[in-house]
């Protein structure tokens, strides 16, 4: 049916049936909320929907998303090649396409950029640099980042990287990190609507997808992974006890080394939840963080992935309003809460024996005949 | 006689600056698809990022070894189509410069050709790069750019090079047929200025009908920015249809608008159908115009062939600035774009010139006339001086004229009516004061023409007044005079100086108003 790899997987399908799909919803239905009919605006989503772009079609075809006078411009998204932007645009026209590797331009120390976009003036185009490949390919990879920043806060965040979060040779904390945490910080900066006014978001959902692993994980990465749920348990001993429950384990070496998936599982939302903190965000406690799991098949032998979806709040009083270094009190109670979460709510482990195929048959087979409106040349899989 | 060579190094400084806006260098890409018979080119600028460019058609494509032919010599050889060469649709062959794909270049350092061809041939996916600073080293000789030099005549390089160019992997399954090309290390300064013209511009509808409604209520252009302005100039300069024939009045381009649509040719840019960026309607003041029926023409020895039309646009200038003047069209593409000077027509109309637009298509002949950026022309080429004297006859001979006709009658009526409301207005004026029915007659020439005569009668006032030939001021003065006189003379009629006084000064004050 499809004709991307994995697009039509019925595993992934299914997460962004029942993962992405409700979370968006509910993040439109808040957009919608005590605004006047006015004041109403598209939600605004980022993704790394790849060529097929699966997942903005599935908004779209849920009217969770709606294009303006035939244009997806509240969508945007990063590709990996100018290719894939162009074909990507194809599929959704009129998304905004940014081509590059994410994570290397977003953690790219560009004080020049930052200070343009605070300040609002043009740069100088007098540089003393040739003009050659090398120099105009840095200029653009600052132009991606500086135009990249401006397009923020998103209402729904989709960083369904399919990597590994902590690379082999990367430094800690590695570069998703450094890149996750820039994006929340630029999620702090306002909207600015049509009439010039600024919206400060109260909230987002964030998306989020990696593979369990590396299966050799750098020991700066294990100690750091380690150390965030060992901060949890000291502030909080009976979550061993739901460790236990879970894994019949009360020991984090023996976690780590015998049970390292479980491990993973636990403390990468953590990390997540740690760096929302810092920017000035948590996690939402009423829903927490939910965890989709399935395995997949590839050349390169079997991997898992994860597929996390959360709700995050904006802290009150914010950050400018309160001492350094201090959180409000009910942050404090929501982050132990979401903390306890994590350990008793097991993941939903997504297997293809229990999906009723025909419901994810049917979503996919909608969303496919949506895009061949918008692409209807596309190019048929080979027989 | 020893033969006169042309250095290459010429066309190499060539290939980085021919066209004066990236829409004259998409302009050839797209005369290029039409020539391979497409039947759709898409255009993509990364809106709003605008961090690549390209151009992609559903034509026949073309195959390695003909790219690789083109590439190792074939940029920049002249080759025109075969003249017996059919295309689809009854399409005239616009016929290569064969630059055009170098074209691109302008905005770029490197830019990948892919092409699947319909016929079978082998398909490919080429990575172009140009090489940098190449002007600085064509003059210095690098050995990486002008290859050894010949040695009967040591200051002509053997070959001058470009750029280079790589065959990448090509999945022939995944491609479409027809060919793209996309540039993908655009300039930071076409990038900068095209996200900078967004700022404070509108959104660009995607029904190209409504942007044109847009375009059409600015004064330029440039009030726009730059990426209206490549839309608005890719859709003046392609071959592309009307947006219906009614745009222009009288059925001008009926036959024109019925011959581009049957030629099945659509340019779409960021998801935008393009059209002809044409339409007149609603004018108040109407329009004058007129049909360039088929002209032939031997000029030494060589057929020109051309028809058109040119339009008037009554009393009001045309918006955008950039839609007035005359464009040449050969076949059916734009050189360049409005031609304000309207081929250098000499006699100054003022205003009107800025009322006047008109296509000419010239359907044979007309190419050698053409400079090598495809804009313009060679001002003293025999056949672009025979199409400037026929334009100029009839600018000079039957436009203008009626274009002048046109005024005076607009004028005649305008003064009429003028006439009309002051009159009426003064009755208006002399009854609220009198609070009685004023009628107003002209005294017959003969009688006292210089005063004012007041009857009164059960029916109302009547005021007599001069025939305005007598009253020696100027002529847009002497009904204003006339009616000075009228309020003075009722002002008479009041009792006592001071009320006199009171009253003229109400009355004179009141006609002055709303005159």
């Amino acid at each position: 049916m499809g004709i991307f790899k994995y697009e039509d997987c019925p595993l992934k399908h299914y997460v962004r049936l029942e993962g992405w799909l409700p979370f968006a919803r509910r993040r439109l239905k808040a957009l919608r909320a005590n605004r006047k009919p006015s004041q109403q605006r598209g939600l605004r989503y980022f993704t790394f929907c790849a060529v097929g772009a699966i997942d903005v079609l599935m908004l779209e075809v849920a009217k969770v998303i709606k294009k303006n006078d035939g244009r997806f411009d509240n969508v945007v998204f990063f590709d990996r090649t100018d290719d894939q932007v162009l074909e990507t645009q194809r599929r959704i026209p009129g998304a905004i396409g940014f081509p590059g590797k994410f994570t290397p331009i977003v953690i790219d120390e560009d004080p020049v950029a930052d200070a343009h976009i605070e300040a609002e003036e043009p740069l100088g185009e007098k540089t003393r640099d040739l003009d050659v490949k090398a120099v105009r390919e840095r200029e653009r990879r600052l132009n991606v980042r500086k135009q990249f920043r401006l397009q923020f806060p998103f209402d729904v965040i989709n960083l369904d990287l399919e990597e590994f979060l902590f690379k082999p040779l990367d430094p800690l904390p590695g570069q998703v990190v450094k890149a996750m945490k820039r994006v929340f910080e630029w999620q702090r900066q306002p909207l600015i609507n049509a009439r010039g006014q600024k919206e400060h978001l109260n909230g987002f959902t964030l998306m989020f997808t990696t593979q369990i692993g590396p299966p050799v994980m750098h020991p700066d990465y294990l100690q750091m992974l380690r150390g965030y749920l060992q901060q949890n348990i000291a502030s909080q001993p009976n979550l061993l006890d739901q460790l236990e429950e879970r894994s019949g384990l009360r020991d984090l070496d023996r976690l780590q080394n015998d049970r390292f998936d479980l491990f993973f599982k636990l403390s990468v939302p953590k990390v997540i939840a740690a760096m929302l903190l810092e920017e000035d965000w948590y996690i939402d406690p009423d829903t927490g963080v939910t965890i989709f799991q399935f395995d997949r098949d590839s050349a390169g032998g079997p991997y898992t992935l994860l597929h996390m979806v959360m709700d995050v709040n904006r802290q009150k009083p914010d950050q400018d309003h309160r001492a350094p270094n201090t959180h409000p009190q009910s942050v404090v109670e929501a982050y132990s809460k979401v903390a306890r979460q994590i350990f008793k709510v097991p993941e939903r482990v997504v297997v293809r024996e229990e999906l009723d195929l025909d419901v994810i048959n049917q979503s996919l087979e909608a969303i496919l005949a949506r895009r061949r409106i918008y692409c209807p040349d596309e190019p048929q899989p080979a027989a | 006689m020893p033969k006169i060579k042309v250095h290459e190094k010429a066309l190499a400084h060539l290939s980085r600056g021919l066209y004066r806006s990236p829409a004259s260098a998409l302009r050839e890409l797209v005369s290029n698809a039409w020539d391979a018979n497409a039947t759709t080119v898409t255009i993509n600028t990364n809106f709003p990022n605008f961090y690549q460019l390209s151009i992609e058609d559903d034509g026949i494509g073309f195959n390695r070894s003909d790219f690789a032919q083109l590439m190792q010599g074939g940029i920049g050889n002249s080759q025109k189509r075969p003249s017996d060469l059919k295309l689809i649709n009854d399409r005239p062959v616009i016929g290569r410069f064969g630059i055009g794909m170098l074209g691109i270049a302008q905005v770029c350092g490197a830019f990948i050709v892919t092409s699947k061809p319909r016929d079978g041939s082998e398909g490919f996916r080429a990575r172009v790069q140009l090489f940098d600073l190449l002007k600085e080293r064509l003059d210095a000789d690098d050995p990486d750019v002008v290859a050894s030099h010949k040695p009967e005549a040591p200051e002509y390089p053997d070959e001058v090079y470009a750029g280079n160019y790589d065959f990448e992997e090509f999945d022939a399954d995944s491609a479409r047929y027809g060919t793209r090309i996309l540039a993908d290390d655009l300039h930071p300064t076409f990038i900068k200025t095209f996200q900078e013209s967004l700022v404070g511009s509108k959104a660009v509808p995607m029904n190209w009908s409504k942007a044109i409604e847009v375009i059409s209520s600015k004064r330029s252009l440039q009030e726009l920015g730059d990426y209206w302005r490549l839309l608005w100039e890719l859709a003046a300069a392609c071959p592309l249809p009307y947006l219906s024939a009614a745009v222009l009045p009288d059925s001008l381009i009926t036959q024109d608008h019925k011959r581009l649509k049957k030629y099945g040719f659509n340019v779409v840019i960021d998801g935008i159908d393009l059209a002809k960026p044409v339409r007149l309607q609603d004018n108040p003041g109407g329009y004058t115009w007129h049909l360039i029926e088929e002209q032939r023409q031997q000029v030494y020895g060589r057929n020109l062939v051309f028809h058109g039309y040119i339009v008037v646009q009554e009393g009001l200038n045309l918006r955008p600035d950039e839609f007035r003047g005359i464009m040449i069209r050969i076949k059916d593409v734009a050189v360049g774009y409005y031609d304000t000077s309207m081929l250098d027509y000499r006699i100054n109309e003022g205003p009107r010139s800025r009322w006047l637009t008109g296509e000419i298509y010239v359907s044979e002949g007309l190419e050698d006339a053409l400079n090598i950026d495809r804009d313009s022309f060679n001002k003293f080429h025999p056949q672009y001086k025979a199409l400037q004297t026929y334009i100029h006859n009839v600018l000079q001979k039957t436009i203008f004229p009626n274009v002048y006709k046109k005024i005076e009658v607009r004028s005649e009526a305008r003064a009429e009516s003028r006439e009309q409301a002051h009159t009426q207005h003064l009755k208006e004026v002399l009854k609220a004061h009198t609070g009685t029915t004023v009628n107003l007659k002209q005294t017959a020439a003969g009688d006292d023409e210089r005063s004012v005569q007041i009857t009164e009668n059960a029916k109302g006032l009547t005021l007599n007044l001069p025939p305005q030939e007598s009253l020696k001021t100027k002529k847009n003065h002497r009904q204003l005079a006339s009616a000075i006189m009228a309020v003075f003379e009722m002002s008479l009629r009041e009792p006592g100086k001071e009320k006199q006084r009171t009253r003229f000064r109400e009355l004179l004050l009141d006609l002055l108003d709303k005159w």
